[in-house]
């Protein structure tokens, strides 16, 4: 679907879950804006020293979900009778966590009679850059929405590592994705690997900082591979063995983790941006570039990502803080496109039917 | 409220007026290298509450405690070997190690799973503090829930409500705190060591009452999975119902590039990855569902039992584990009261390319 100022005009308000990982979340949105967007695992409290506490969402949905629908609906819960659509994440996503969610929103749009939304998880990190906060100003105003395709996108989270063709909204082409470890994940590993815990993310972003690049390296992966995927367990072995010899040349680990942690980063990153550039190449009619998911938590990544796709003169979309983790607000408006597009569901009996999808892809 | 500026000479007179309120339950605002954090006795379940209500908490989030030193911590939590490392290592510094709590300590200082965050900061006055106090304050930042992170105590009043503001008994002031990240959590209570190795002995001692199949040694991620491609053909292809694969090695050992093997062998045309985040995935072939489980993040049996594997086995799938020793038992006990045939397969660095695997059958 190609979209207009005069279709964005269109402003529904729009309950949106997500269960499809760790986390509960559910948000309520008025178009692309957001009004409440809540995580089981901050509910009460702002995470005050930043990242999810791993031992907290742990999956209980079941526990979570009512109190956190209470609290996206801003403890109103008359505030349901205006909710214009429901939508949830059917996919993809580990089925017995998805199915809490869809149980959920099925029970919600049968009793109050709400058109029904599926949501792809993927296509919710895909544009979690079009939330709007509850004033109506974000990153993409209306006028840039319209003119950002064709596009490509870049998602990386624990789960995914992906490259898309967005020809215009709905319209997507994988272009590449991991072949076997998720960029995220192969930062848990890392952590790991290192004896430092978990999540390996924000310490080996932190300890990055402080270390000096080329003192240890990492061969980048798939450096030549001349096509748009992705690897990341060969960076995995390479860290291990390389933990493992400095380990036994008894040298302090103080001494040399920085140093690593950098390196590993460095290769990181230096993978992603040799496939955004060939990306980029590839398919010269692109005008903007879209990011989500977890990994971009990382500023760094964040920024080089941005530096490069300016450097080609195209517009740079990614979310904010709150929205890069898995979160209902990005669910809400993926729900939204969909909801341009007429891909929503009404009769009951088709509700019903709607099944939790754990391989759904872009 | 007394707000009180911290100069160099008066030091001991502040900890002990803090001290003193923080023994009668008060709470006491102090600055730390991440930012303005606020204090009450971590030991006491009255001064908790009353942080509680300042922050305008109903949830069970939990909050982290502050110690002095590793041996303050030691009392509360036990200090497996990864927290040791850090503990040895990177602090006092901002990062939050989470270990399992002894039993001392009651919510929210302790989570539901029974585990707390500690941190030692890097910050002299405040280890001081702490030393003098002698029991562990609480290391939550000093705004209340949704206000940014204070570093000023004029920033910190400035977003307190009047409810809040009129809990607090005491500021340390430290004039304005630099900018720097918060804390890094880091959680220790995964994948230890110990729990790793427990599944591991019972998983060995399953292996040497098994029949070995075939042995193998690979040089290259393809000779993995044609390896697992050739296992499948000889072993699963024929079989009905139901088929566990258990997959033991550490990280990097070959796994998933096997499994890789299995998906072609069956035939899936799907590309087949880790399924470390997603726990399970699932995979099509011939009308079937292969489906690919991961254990890694899954973090005790509940959480096991809870993850949809009963389902996949009850539709008479193949079902592939990796990381399947730390749940052997888990896993034992479902396959022998169904009657499920489980091959396990260990995998073994011989060297950075080279993989030893070894196939063993089902008793």
């Amino acid at each position: 679907m190609v979209l207009t100022k005069e279709i964005l005009k269109q402003k529904p308000l729009i309950l949106a879950f997500d269960t499809s990982c760790d986390d509960t979340s559910v948000a309520l949105l008025r178009g692309r804006e957001v009004i409440n967007s809540e995580l089981s695992s901050q509910i009460e409290l702002h995470s005050e020293f930043g990242g999810v506490v791993p031992d907290l969402a742990r999956r209980l949905h079941e526990e979570n979900i009512e109190g956190v629908y209470n609290k996206a609906l801003g403890n109103n819960p008359g505030m349901i009778n205006n909710v214009d659509y429901i939508a949830v994440t059917t996919g993809p996503g580990l089925a017995i966590d998805l199915e809490v969610g869809i149980k959920y929103a099925k029970d919600l749009s049968k009793r109050y009679n709400k058109p029904f939304v599926s949501v792809n998880h993927m296509e919710g990190h895909l544009f979690s850059s079009l939330l709007l906060n509850s004033k109506g100003s974000g990153l993409v105003n209306d006028e840039s929405l319209v003119n950002a395709f064709p596009a490509l996108g870049l998602l990386m989270s624990g789960k995914h590592t992906e490259i898309v063709y967005i020809k215009e909204i709905g319209k997507y082409k994988k272009l590449g994705q991991t072949l076997d470890d998720a960029a995220g994940e192969a930062f848990d590993k890392v952590g790991r690997i290192l004896n430092l815990g978990y999540p390996g993310g924000p310490v080996v972003t932190e300890f990055a900082r402080k270390g000096t690049s080329g003192v240890i390296t990492f061969t980048t992966p798939m450096k030549n591979s001349n096509d748009l995927n992705f690897s990341y367990s060969g960076l995995k072995t390479a860290a291990l063995y390389k933990s493992k010899e400095l380990r036994e040349k008894g040298i302090p680990e103080r001494e040399w983790i920085y140093d690593f942690c950098r390196g590993f980063l460095d290769a990181v990153i230096d993978s992603v941006v040799i496939k955004l550039r060939l990306a980029i190449e590839k398919n010269s009619d692109v005008k903007s570039v879209f990011v989500g998911g977890g990994v971009f938590n990382c500023e760094e990544i964040l920024r080089k990502v941005g530096t490069v796709v300016r450097g080609y003169n195209l517009n740079y979309y990614y979310p904010e803080i709150e929205y890069r983790s898995d979160n209902a607000g990005m669910i809400g408006v993926a729900g939204y496109l969909n909801i341009l597009q007429n891909n929503i569901i009404t009769d009951i009996k088709e509700i019903e039917k709607v099944d939790r999808d754990p391989r759904l892809s872009l | 409220m007394k707000r009180v500026r911290l100069t160099n000479n008066n030091w001991d007179e502040v900890i002990e007026s803090a001290v003193k309120i923080l023994n009668n339950g008060g709470l006491v605002v102090y600055p730390t290298e991440t930012c303005y954090g606020i204090a009450v006795d971590a030991t006491n379940e009255k001064a908790l509450n009353k942080l509680l209500a300042y922050k305008t908490f109903r949830g069970s989030k939990p909050i982290s405690i502050a110690v002095s030193n590793k041996d303050m911590a030691e009392r509360y939590v036990l200090i497996n070997e990864m927290a040791n490392n850090i503990y040895r290592n990177y602090l006092p510094g901002p990062i939050t190690v989470v270990s399992v709590s002894k039993g001392l300590l009651k919510p929210p200082v302790v989570s539901k799973q029974g585990s707390t965050g500690i941190r030692i900061p890097d910050y002299k006055f405040t280890l001081k503090l702490i030393e003098k106090f002698g029991r562990p304050i609480t290391a939550t930042s000093a705004n209340v829930s949704y206000k940014s992170h204070p570093y000023s105590i004029d920033q910190l009043i400035k977003d307190l409500p009047q409810k809040s503001e009129s809990l607090i008994d005491m500021y340390i002031d430290d004039g304005n705190l630099p900018k720097n990240t918060p804390s890094t959590i880091l959680d220790t209570t995964m994948n230890t060591l110990t729990i790793l190795r427990e599944g591991k002995i019972k998983f060995e001692d399953a292996i040497s009452k098994s029949t070995l199949l075939e042995e193998r040694v690979t040089k290259l991620p393809e000779e993995t999975t044609k390896f697992g491609k050739e296992f499948t053909k000889e072993y699963l292809l024929d079989n009905k119902g139901a088929i566990v694969v258990a997959l033991s090695g550490e990280l990097g050992a070959g796994k998933t590039q096997f499994t890789k093997g299995i998906g072609v062998g069956l035939g899936s045309k799907e590309l087949i990855n880790s399924p470390t985040y997603t726990i399970i995935n699932e995979y099509s072939y011939d009308g079937n569902i292969l489906a690919h489980m991961d254990t890694w993040r899954l973090t005790d049996e509940e959480e096991f039992n809870r993850s949809g594997l009963m389902e996949h086995l009850n539709d008479g799938r193949i079902v592939v584990i990796e990381w399947a020793d730390k749940f052997y038992q888990e896993l034992e006990s479902i396959c022998s009261k169904k009657n499920i045939p489980m091959y396990k397969i260990t995998f073994k660095y011989i060297s950075l390319e080279e993989r030893e695997i070894t196939i063993y059958g089902t008793n």
